[in-house]
């Protein structure tokens, strides 16, 4: 099931949120864990499954972790299982046939490929019971005893399937203790409309561009800049919107997850950026494979390799296959070389670090998205011009139809309009009250939209 | 100030999600949608199998949108939001410009196009070989329409060329010349037949036979006419008048249809009953019809007309009885061909292939 839909919305929202305040505090958890169960059962009824088998063996051996933590070998045996577990079933459910794919291209094998089916969410739930086991182990956070609480965490159903990556430790307190206050729940809902927002109204109309192009035979440098632009434009609010939603429905429950994204297209060189997107995922990787390598306190060879590693890891982490890696390799080169040599030049060419921040951005998404189609080289040589006219007919006629959401799409990346409604209610409070009114808007244009069955994919689903 | 805030934000989103919610549950379901001219989904079938599987979650959300509450109203919202909020061009390829509703048609399918041409003079090879075979292609009001205000078209130019090239040993009748933009209704797809006399005029001069007068035809109104257009752009567009013409050959016509039993039905020139129905426009010969026969008692001449033809055959084959004392028209969408001979006695009719550029570009539609 998707946020951005109408069962979701009129049917599994009513009925958990009416569930959940009626029941008494000590049952909440339950209620949550069971709706949220259900959220995935509809999506993915064998696969909840595996999400129950992922709690438990998480469950399991962070508890024998604490309870032999004085003999550190077991515990770093038990430690080592976890993790065996959790990469097996990512191993094997992401990534079984990219592997199968290379063996045979290596020894010239005819394994047949076995077309598994990706579970959602897959990505996002085996790193967040991955970092809890680690973090028991290092003796971070206390094993939960009580499975209906640990399972609740992992199958949280505002940050199951696309994140953000919640950490134990960001809410283990709150699973225990927390409290459901109006300002919470009110916040909760504006952010959780402002992600529909963004999803429904900016990132859908966007990737109804990206499906255009891919659908059209006209191939001019204009129109693969239009992709590009649009598929940079989608993948931002469907990943922030979705992020947004599921903070909001966090916060209407009680809880406060960290924050995801910080207006990454506003960024001055690459490390900034990768400082503002998808800020959770790139903690995870700091945390759990980039410090345990050694991260910056070792020889810069070493440190060169780690950072490699690192950033090979989270293109793989995105997908299987070698555009991902390809990408991820591609932003280790840029952040080296904005390490060693571009950093003192982009401090001083002012915007223009900007311009070219996100030329690179742009670019490396073209490689990103390239694997899906099986056009990475054709994309990347049509947006310099390889080959291709400049502009034709659907790309004029494309570039005016859209031409106001491109507008609409660049302002809202900016933080200016939080800014300015900021402002606003600080002249005047009165200008707050504008906050219900926004609301329901929202809700009607994006029911109108959903009813209408428009283009609805989510992205990060696929990761 | 932030307390009221708070409080009004709360309760409007939990009254729309609880008003819609229980709105959905209690309203009765409706079977079909006028606007868009289908079906409506039902109530997904719940079974262990179904829910495993997936199917069901998928069919419930689809019988969610078909069902949802004010439906309408709020694809007319998505509709304004896409064309004056965000200032698209089209939506799902639906535009609205100069007062007319349209739909793109683009790109050209040259393999589409081929191939029907290619059909069509199969066609004739196998039946009409000592017989006058004249095609008319006509422009779709794209043509009129989409190249001055900016939107895409097809090349229509390419496409007759394409056409040409496998009927080229026929009579070709050019219609681009005799039509305009004010041909077309405004919410639909189709020509108005009280604006049509011009086209009708052209093909009875090119086929060598005099139609009856204009002034002989008297103007019945119908209204309101919502076309195809309207329920599919959804936009608040007024609707249509729609105007059908008769005179003493139409009112006089003997008319059988060939039913899905292969049997042969009495019908009407125009069939005003099914006005207001799924589609208005079926009131010209009782709309998608496979094979139909109008015989003209008191018509002028004893020549005979088989036109092949798509639903804008049914409004201008009643301007050109009285021309023929028999005019059958075919629509080989709905009747494979080998099955003609069994209706059609081919023997020195005039044949007359009258086909929109739309419907020359959509692939594997001729049976």
């Amino acid at each position: 099931m998707v946020f951005s839909s109408l069962p979701f919305l009129y049917v599994f929202l009513p009925a958990v949120l009416l569930t959940y305040f009626a029941a008494p505090k000590r049952y909440r958890n339950a209620v949550l864990l069971a709706f949220s169960l259900l959220f995935y059962f509809f999506g993915e009824p064998v696969y909840t499954v595996l999400l129950l088998i992922s709690s438990i063996s998480d469950f399991c051996f962070s508890l024998l972790i604490e309870k032999y933590r004085d003999r550190p070998r077991l515990a770093k045996t038990f430690l080592i299982t976890a993790m065996v577990v959790s990469l097996a079933m990512l191993g094997f459910f992401k990534y079984i046939d990219f592997f199968i794919g290379i063996i045979n291209s290596a020894l010239g094998t005819a394994i047949p490929l076995l077309y598994v089916p990706l579970p959602i969410g897959i990505s996002f739930f085996t790193f967040q019971t991955m970092s809890y086991t680690i973090d028991v182990y290092r003796g971070r956070v206390h094993a939960q005893r009580n499975l209906i609480t640990f399972a609740t965490f992992v199958c949280l159903f505002p940050q199951l399937v696309a994140g953000p990556i919640v950490r134990y430790a960001d809410i283990g307190e709150q699973l225990r203790e927390r409290r459901e206050i109006m300002p919470d729940i009110a916040a909760g809902i504006w952010r959780f409309c402002v992600g529909l927002l963004k999803k429904v109204l900016i990132a859908n109309p966007m990737g109804e561009l990206v499906e255009i192009f891919r659908d059209s035979d006209e191939r001019t440098v204009l129109f693969y800049w239009l992709y590009a632009l649009a598929f940079t434009l989608q993948l931002y609010y469907d990943f922030s919107g979705y992020s947004d939603m599921a903070i909001g429905l966090g916060r209407i429950f009680g809880f406060k997850f960290p924050e995801n994204f910080n207006y990454p297209y506003i960024s001055r060189s690459v490390t900034e950026f990768w400082r503002r997107w998808h800020m959770t995922l790139g903690n995870w990787f700091r945390d759990y494979v980039y410090i345990p390598m050694g991260g910056n306190r070792v020889g810069r060879l070493r440190w060169l390799w780690n950072i490699v590693v690192v950033w090979a890891l989270t293109g793989f982490w995105h997908g299987a296959g070698w555009n991902y890696i390809l990408w991820g390799a591609m932003m280790a080169v840029m952040l080296v070389l904005e390490k060693f040599v571009l950093r003192r030049v982009l401090e001083r060419i002012g915007p223009l670090a900007h311009v070219y921040t996100m030329f690179v951005i742009i670019v490396s998404l073209v490689l990103f998205n390239g694997g899906a189609t099986g056009t990475t080289l054709t994309d990347l040589q049509g947006l310099f011009g390889i080959g291709v006219a400049l502009v034709g007919p659907q790309s004029l006629y494309y570039l005016r139809s859209f031409a106001w959401l491109f507008i609409m799409g660049i302002f809202c990346c900016m933080p200016w309009l939080k800014r300015l409604g900021d402002h606003m209610a600080e002249k005047n409070s009165r200008f707050t009250l504008l906050q219900p009114v926004l609301v329901a808007i929202i809700l009607i244009l994006v029911t109108a939209n959903l009813v209408d069955g428009s283009f609805n994919p989510f992205i990060y689903f696929r990761f | 100030m932030e307390k009221a805030r708070n409080k009004l934000t709360i309760i409007v989103f939990a009254a729309l999600l609880l008003v819609l919610g229980v709105a959905f549950f209690i309203m009765p379901n409706n079977h079909r949608s006028q606007a868009e001219r289908r079906l409506l989904a039902r109530p997904p079938q719940l079974t262990a199998q179904r829910v495993f599987s997936g199917e069901f979650a998928r069919d419930f959300e689809v019988y969610m949108q078909d069902q949802f509450p004010a439906r309408e109203q709020f694809r007319t919202i998505n509709a304004l939001t896409r064309h004056y909020g965000m200032r698209q061009r089209d939506h799902n390829g639906y535009y609205f410009v100069a007062g007319h509703l349209s739909q793109m048609e683009f790109p050209l399918n040259p393999q589409a196009v081929h191939n029907n041409a290619a059909w069509l003079a199969g066609l004739s090879r196998q039946f009409f070989e000592d017989m006058n075979v004249y095609y008319a292609i006509f422009p779709d009001k794209n043509y009129f329409l989409a190249p001055p205000h900016g939107f895409l078209s097809l090349d229509y130019d390419a496409m007759l060329r394409l056409i040409h090239r496998q009927m080229g040993q026929h009579t070709f009748i050019d219609l681009f010349d005799v039509m305009s933009l004010d041909d077309f209704y405004r919410t639909d797809i189709h020509w108005r037949q009280e604006e049509i006399f011009p086209v009708a005029a052209r093909l009875a001069n090119t086929m060598g036979v005099t139609l009856p007068a204009q002034d002989s035809f008297t103007a019945h109104r119908l209204y309101p006419f919502y076309g195809s257009f309207h329920g599919h752009a959804a936009l608040p567009v007024p609707p249509d008048e729609l105007i059908f013409l008769t005179n003493d050959y139409t009112e006089n016509a003997i008319v059988y249809v060939l039913d899905n039993q292969l049997q042969w039905q009495r019908s009407a020139v125009y069939t005003t009953e099914l006005f207001g129905e799924m589609d208005s426009y079926d009131v010209f010969l009782a709309g998608a019809q496979a094979l139909i026969t109008i015989e003209v008692l008191n018509a002028q001449t004893n020549r005979e007309l088989i036109i092949f033809r798509d639903s804008f055959g049914s409004s201008i084959a009643p301007l050109l009885l009285g021309a023929y004392s028999r005019v059958t028209l075919v629509d080989i969408r709905y009747i494979p061909s080998r099955l003609l001979p069994q209706f059609i006695d081919f023997d020195g009719q005039d044949v007359l292939f009258l086909f929109s550029t739309v419907l020359m570009n959509r692939p594997d539609l001729f049976r």
